[in-house]
């Protein structure tokens, strides 16, 4: 290293020490992998002569029980400084904000720097808030950082995403919060966590509110664990979006438009949905008004869904509380349901081999929201319904052509309706069902089961098909355990800001 | 195109000898009557006898690590106003450029001394190590002056290194005598009156350490963005007469296996009718100012819209595409492009704001290129179709 480096190095990182510590971290060469050249090393001596004082009211230096480098960031410090830091941070550096809040213009942005932990003293201790914001878009964004771990802090009010994690592998988001404080926000950002392109993924004790799309997130990925997080007043709650190898489990997803959703959509680099689990989940009341903008396909959910799985396949459903849904408790659609037409040649809009069982439903389809396509579609039949309330379980009962030619059926009459393998069993003896049977709308044409070219919309309402879940009591094999190739390590013990902490 | 005063006069680069001349250009020709002004000083008189205290490049060992001071590389300063480049710094522009809020963008290549860059077709130029991408960012005080005083803000490297490219950005010091090397950016309030004599205050995003690799960022790999051969294969008034800039790039020995430029990819200027028809032209500005992050190998990959001109014109291209993950930057639209009608098309939406979480680009601009606008709204009215309910 060149002796002026040493001297920029000082200028940059003085800043940053609010703490004095003997215990700042000493580091050599944190090896190869980031892209930000060799001159960005923290020196413990540095470090250890800074000497600045440390604020009492703060729970010490973040630093303090960090093994392996660490930067510290306390209440304070400029944004300037911190960007730096994010910006030279080496492979293996944790950045670890004090207690406080701390406010950003512009996003905050990793990229190309492998083994990085960004942490707080706590997502109710440590706030980046973004409500200033000038520039960018998301609030705290990382893009190829392997080995990524967020950990004990709250992103608050950025203009665009909260936490946005792309084309990286091994990503930990534990005990972080994304959380827009004007309720119900059309203008806030529309993810709060969301990893995108992501391999091997864990989403744990989080929380979200406020996300005008989706609180979760998770889109493109593969081996993702949605686990223990508290997810609510979104338009979303949770949503795992054209993703291979999923759980998600043992969430609390309420008060959003629609509790968890499954999707896969079409015009994407990988598409085909599969291998997901939903499993065990408290899914509560989510009857929020649905606040997405037009265009946004989550706009055309209705509000008052529960579980909503859309053109995957090899899903598990199972053992989840769904409670207080005005519209549906569960419903699996095709993406016919849109009603957006399909121009990509290589998307599958069918779900199949779907299982949804043992899950306790109650209290659905009081209030069924008719200002989304779906929604009206329900509404304006449910006077023929058992109870005259929306299903605790549908299905839109598309069914792809070439399966329908298989069965030899060539029309209504002698169709296998569930040639999908879409099975329901043990949700309850009381629970109600719902078979849309949607290819029988006129924008698909009578009989036909592929989508015909559009022309205007449903409008030979109601259709609805069948109330007999006979055809679709069945079980199919358990799904494939998934476990996010990741956990959590606390590197840190003890670290957490409370008064005991020197 | 038509040629306007000269905005630097007289050239006393202190880092300048023979070969190296101030040179100030209002980038992509977004003045008022859409002329090109860039360049107009490039026939300033050379300086002939300034003392030379520095070497482009220095000791070298920008390739290791960058600089603390731009001074350092010798590769640019700022002289009586304009933008000098070191001797040596090939100056050069581009067919459709990323439009930056009106700024004046200088550009230099410096290649080390007997090194070349290897041509391509397709992407950016691949050059040796040591090679030294420079762009300067600076804004003029009125953009109705022919001679403006340009407040230079930034001035950005992109250097080859062992390792891969490196981007770093410089703002300029108070005094205008050297600029720093700066990982954090800066979001700066920038003044200047207009082509129509209106004030215009914005936020100038000097762009973070990160924020430079995210739009320069392929595969995971920084790469230039502009000097492709399609972006260069034009004419450029050099010093010593105007010659095509492959050609010249071929000839003084710093590129390597580059064909005839009539042979040669060239992508249509934006703005010049004469070099392409309406869709061309779009295709060329959508490239430009969109496809170093929407190409699939891209920061934007995910969202699977691509927009480089040679994509095909179908759901990938936008054309009747609903949004991913755009939430509330739909604007209460259904698709990127509707053909046919630009009012409902998200792209023209997004090109028209200035909220940082619906416009687009993301990064690089903070007001409305109302020229570009006016252009991609023209192509998409210009398409037939529709996308159905």
């Amino acid at each position: 290293m060149r002796a002026r480096n040493s001297c920029l190095l000082t200028s940059l990182m003085l800043p940053l020490l609010g703490c004095s510590s003997s215990s700042s971290h000493t580091t050599t060469d944190a090896g190869k992998g980031d892209s930000g050249g060799t001159m960005h090393k923290t020196d413990s001596g540095t470090h250890a002569d800074s000497g600045h004082a440390r604020d009492a009211a703060t729970c010490g230096n973040p630093c303090s029980d960090v093994s392996g480098t660490c930067v510290p960031i306390v209440a304070g410090e400029s944004e300037s400084d911190i960007v730096t830091a994010f910006s030279v941070a080496k492979a293996g550096t944790t950045l670890a904000f004090g207690a406080g809040t701390f406010a950003f213009t512009n996003t905050l942005a990793l990229l190309g720097v492998p083994n990085l932990t960004v942490r707080g003293a706590g997502m109710t201790e440590t706030i980046l808030d973004f409500s200033g914001q000038a520039a960018g878009s998301d609030g705290l964004d990382a893009q190829d950082s392997n080995h990524l771990t967020l950990w004990g802090f709250t992103v608050q009010n950025p203009k665009g995403n909260a936490i946005k994690v792309e084309q990286s592998s091994d990503v930990v988001f534990e005990a972080v919060k994304a959380a827009w404080t004007t309720p119900m926000g059309m203008n806030n950002g529309p993810y709060g966590i969301y990893p995108v392109s992501v391999q091997n993924l864990l989403i744990e004790n989080c929380a979200v509110t406020g996300a005008s799309d989706s609180g979760v997130y998770v889109g493109q990925s593969q081996n993702a664990v949605v686990r223990g997080n508290d997810i609510y007043g979104n338009v979303a709650g949770i949503e795992i979006e054209n993703t291979w190898g999923a759980v998600v489990e043992n969430n609390q997803s309420h008060d959003n438009t629609a509790g968890i959703l499954v999707f896969d959509l079409p015009n994407l680099p990988q598409q085909g949905g599969h291998d997901v689990r939903v499993m065990n989940n408290q899914v509560v009341s989510n009857n929020t008004l649905n606040f997405a903008q037009t265009g946004d396909i989550v706009s055309k959910v209705p509000a008052g869904t529960g579980v909503l799985v859309m053109a995957n396949h090899d899903v598990e459903v199972a053992g989840n509380t769904i409670t207080g849904s005005n519209t549906v408790g569960i419903a699996v659609v095709s993406y016919l349901a849109t009603l957006i037409p399909i121009t990509d040649p290589h998307y599958y809009p069918y779900p199949y081999d779907v299982s949804l069982h043992d899950n306790t439903i109650s209290g659905s389809g009081s209030n069924i929201d008719s200002s989304v396509a779906i929604g009206l579609l329900l509404a304006s039949a449910v006077t023929t319904f058992p109870d005259q309330r929306g299903p605790d379980l549908a299905y839109d009962g598309a069914i792809d052509p070439t399966k329908l030619a298989d069965a030899g059926a060539g029309g209504d009459g002698g169709v296998n309706a569930n040639a999908m393998n879409i099975c329901f069993k043990n949700n309850g003896a009381a629970s109600t069902f719902l078979d849309i049977n949607i290819q029988k709308l006129e924008i698909y044409g009578e009989g036909d089961a592929g989508p015909a070219p559009a022309d205007g919309g449903p409008t030979n309402l109601p259709l609805i098909d069948s109330f007999n879940i006979a055809p679709f009591t069945c079980a199919l094999p358990a799904t494939s355990q998934v476990d996010g190739g990741v956990t959590f390590v606390d590197a840190s013990p003890g670290a957490s800001c409370d008064a005991s902490h020197p | 195109m038509r040629r306007v005063a000269p905005l630097i006069a007289v050239a006393l680069a202190a880092c300048s000898s023979s070969g190296s001349a101030p040179l100030a250009g209002r980038d992509g020709g977004h003045d008022a009557t859409h002329e090109r002004v860039e360049d107009a000083a490039r026939d300033a008189p050379h300086d002939a006898g300034a003392p030379r205290p520095c070497t482009v490049g220095g000791d070298g060992g920008y390739v290791d690590a960058p600089f603390p001071k731009l001074s350092q590389y010798c590769i640019a300063s700022i002289v009586d106003g304009g933008i000098a480049l070191g001797p040596g710094v090939v100056p050069y522009d581009l067919n459709t450029p990323l439009f930056s809020d009106y700024a004046i963008k200088v550009r230099g290549v410096w290649v080390p001394p007997g090194a070349h860059a290897s041509y391509n077709d397709a992407s950016a130029l691949d050059f040796p190590i040591g090679t030294i991408l420079t762009k300067s960012f600076g804004f003029a005080d009125d953009m109705r002056k022919s001679s403006p005083v340009i407040a230079w803000v930034e001035t950005r490297l992109v250097i080859s290194t062992a390792s891969g490219y490196q981007a770093y950005t410089y703002i300029w010091d108070a005094d205008g005598k050297d600029a720093t090397l700066s990982y954090s950016g800066e979001v700066r309030s920038t003044s200047w009156i207009n082509a129509d004599g209106g004030n215009v205050t914005m936020n100038y995003l000097v762009p973070s350490f990160v924020q430079c690799k995210q739009c320069h960022n392929l595969d995971g790999v920084v790469t230039p963005i502009g000097p492709k051969a399609r972006q260069l294969n034009k004419d450029y008034d050099y010093p010593d007469g105007s010659e095509n800039e492959l050609a010249h790039w071929s000839r003084i020995g710093i590129l390597e296996g580059a064909p005839d430029a009539s042979v040669a990819p060239k992508l249509p200027v934006w703005n010049d009718p004469s070099t392409g028809t309406l869709a061309e032209r779009a295709r060329a500005y959508l490239e430009g100012n969109c496809a170093h992050c929407h190409n699939a190998e891209g920061t934007a990959f995910t969202t699977g819209l691509f927009l480089l001109a040679s994509e095909d014109a179908s759901t990938t291209y936008g054309i009747c595409k609903p949004p991913v993950a755009a939430g509330a930057a739909t604007g209460g639209r259904s698709y990127d492009i509707v053909p046919g009608d630009p009012d409902a098309s998200i792209m023209t939406y997004r090109l028209a704001s200035t909220v940082p979480q619906v416009m687009m680009p993301q990064i690089g601009r903070s007001v409305v290129d109302v020229q570009g606008l006016a252009l991609v709204t023209a192509w998409i009215a210009s398409l037939d179709g529709g996308c159905g309910p």
